[in-house]
């Protein structure tokens, strides 16, 4: 079964004195999941979180919350279903932990027997008739997610939440925001700049670079184009890339098969390494990782062809990397 | 509308505001006893006309600061504490301007109610010439106060800091407290802070020659009171928009 989406955005854009912050981005948000909003400082996240809690005008596109469209008219009765951190904690420093979650409970029309539920889920109990402006940036943190749990929303929406957290801190809220889903039915959208984080958080996610949506789907997928590779410096990256895109080479190496398309065999290596397709990294020539009876007949292939070869190594590419790479190649 | 008035009630607790207008309201009512206390019943010929001629140069000088204070109290709370945007996820951002509006406008108006009760009970020994004066007191003090509200309201919305609409308020209730000294002077028909001079309905004559202090009632200036409601409502509609507009909707 096809899984629903909470958050469906279509070509979703937001410009700045005539700059896109957000660009044409199409998100799709499965209920359940945690999805993790990534990109470097400045990419749009926390406009795009701004788009979706309509605090910011569109200029172009579509947002469908719950499957139904944001519209100025529907805005608040559907955004009351959703919970959310923006930016920097939200608090009345006159009030007291307690009282500025009865402030949420009046707007939202909630039991107040939901204000225990949600300060013990952050584990503020113990501080919560001590006045906001006495509290920790921590604390104030805490009590701003202990405000977007309250009534136990479909779909939270948090930016940056870690953010002002001790380590302890962080590993608590990290634990928390991962049995949301199983525990209370919930589907949670967190932005960060911080990859590891997210791969300990998230099941989805989505990144953003210079306003564009470069990568979204399972973290499996993406953890996918991890992994290890081979790297292979020669003296002449270029006639191998041409080797291997099947073409003749500037060294008049001669591809086996006319047609020069996939699946055309170079002369001494097997099928299964001629349709190989290496990529030209700052390191050299990137290829998947090959077993060592592969790379013996590749290297000597190379060898063959008076193509010098200077080093070969096995690389173990992070998420962090494909992650950058992604970035980089978006422009930033 | 109810739960926005309340929600903006339960924001002001520890805030002080009661009792800045509690405090004044007992400078007041200390004022105007001490006054009657050392009255010389001889000299004047209307005790109701004299008190509430105090009751409005007193107004004059404090109101436009306690109507700053309880504005920028309103404001400051939502910009100290990162409010705004998680409010207009939950509340329409009109219904946030004006449950804050409401908060002022009930403010001014007890306040106002407070004052002309004071007036009554301490002029209740003299019967007056003129026996509406208690409500007109009340009518003025309400409308200067709320288009006074309207003005700082929208000033401490759009400011950081909220020294500026203090000082302006203080600045202002200078100008006011003059424009009452300075007769056919337009400064007082040009600014609201001058308005509780213009609202006031008594002519006072006084003969140094004698010392008597005539006092006469005039027709109440119901064309300027039209013309301050309708100031505080275009000032109240502005303040709504570019608040709306500042919020940035869908």
């Amino acid at each position: 079964m096809k899984p629903v989406n909470i958050i469906e955005t279509k070509a979703l854009t937001k410009c700045y004195h005539g700059i896109p912050a957000v660009n044409k981005i199409s998100l799709q948000v499965p209920e359940g999941s945690v999805y993790g909003f990534l990109g470097p400082n400045g990419a749009g996240k926390s406009t795009a979180m701004k788009l979706l809690l309509g605090l910011a005008k569109k200029d172009s596109g579509s947002i469908r919350l719950f499957g139904e469209e944001l519209t100025p008219s529907s805005r608040i009765s559907i955004l009351k279903q959703t919970g959310s951190l923006i930016e920097s904690p939200s608090y009345y420093g006159n009030l007291t932990g307690y009282e500025n979650l009865q402030i949420t409970c009046m707007l939202k029309g909630l039991p107040e027997s939901e204000i225990l539920k949600a300060l013990k889920t952050v584990r503020m109990e113990g501080q919560m008739n001590k006045k906001a402006a006495q509290y920790s940036l921590g604390m104030k943190q805490r009590l701003a997610i202990a405000n977007a749990l309250l009534g136990s929303p479909r779909l939270l929406l948090l930016d940056e939440p870690t953010n002002g957290l001790d380590p302890a801190g962080i590993h608590e809220m990290r634990e928390l925001i991962r049995s949301l889903p199983k525990a209370a039915g919930m589907t949670v959208l967190i932005s960060s700049h911080l990859l590891p984080e997210m791969e300990q958080m998230a099941d989805h996610v989505g990144i953003l670079s210079r306003g564009s949506l470069v990568f979204q789907g399972p973290l499996s997928a993406l953890q996918k184009k991890a992994g290890q590779r081979l790297i292979i410096r020669t003296g002449d990256d270029r006639r191998v890339l041409e080797l291997f895109s099947g073409g003749n080479g500037p060294g008049g190496i001669p591809a086996s098969s006319p047609d020069s398309g996939p699946g055309s065999s170079i002369p001494g290596l097997p099928p299964s390494i001629s349709a190989l397709r290496p990529a030209l990294t700052e390191k050299g020539l990137a290829f998947p990782l090959l077993s060592d009876r592969e790379t013996g007949l590749l290297t000597a292939c190379l060898v063959n062809m008076e193509i010098p070869i200077y080093r070969v190594q096995e690389e173990v590419q992070s998420l962090e990397t494909i992650y950058l790479d992604m970035v980089k190649e978006a422009g930033l | 509308m109810t739960t926005y008035l309340f929600v903006e009630l339960k924001k002001l607790k520890r805030r002080h505001t009661a009792a800045a207008f509690l405090l004044t309201l007992a400078f007041l009512a200390a004022y105007t006893f001490w006054c009657l206390a050392d009255m010389d019943m001889e000299r004047l010929n209307d005790v109701t006309a004299m008190v509430e001629m105090n009751v409005l140069i007193i107004n004059t000088v404090f109101s436009p600061v306690l109507i700053a204070f309880l504005a920028s109290r309103l404001a400051d709370m939502e910009l100290a504490g990162n409010t705004l945007k998680w409010l207009c996820i939950l509340q329409p951002p009109a219904s946030i301007y004006w449950g804050k509006a409401a908060v002022g406008l009930i403010a001014t108006a007890l306040f106002s109610g407070a004052q002309s009760l004071l007036y009554f009970a301490a002029c209740a020994p003299f019967p007056g010439q003129n026996p509406g004066c208690f409500l007109q007191l009340f009518v003025t003090l309400t409308a200067v106060c709320s288009a006074l509200f309207a003005l700082q309201l929208n000033l401490s919305m759009r400011s950081s800091s909220q020294l500026g609409p203090l000082f302006l308020a203080i600045g202002a209730a200078f100008a006011g407290l003059f424009s009452w000294f300075l007769p056919g002077f337009p400064l007082r028909y040009l600014i609201p802070w001058g308005y509780f001079s213009v609202l006031c309905n008594l002519n006072m004559t006084y003969t140094e020659s004698t010392r008597y202090t005539l006092y006469e009632w005039k027709n109440y200036p119901v064309f300027w009171l039209g013309m301050i409601i309708l100031f505080s409502v275009v000032t109240f509609r502005r303040g709504c928009r570019r608040f709306q507009a500042g919020a940035g909707q869908i």
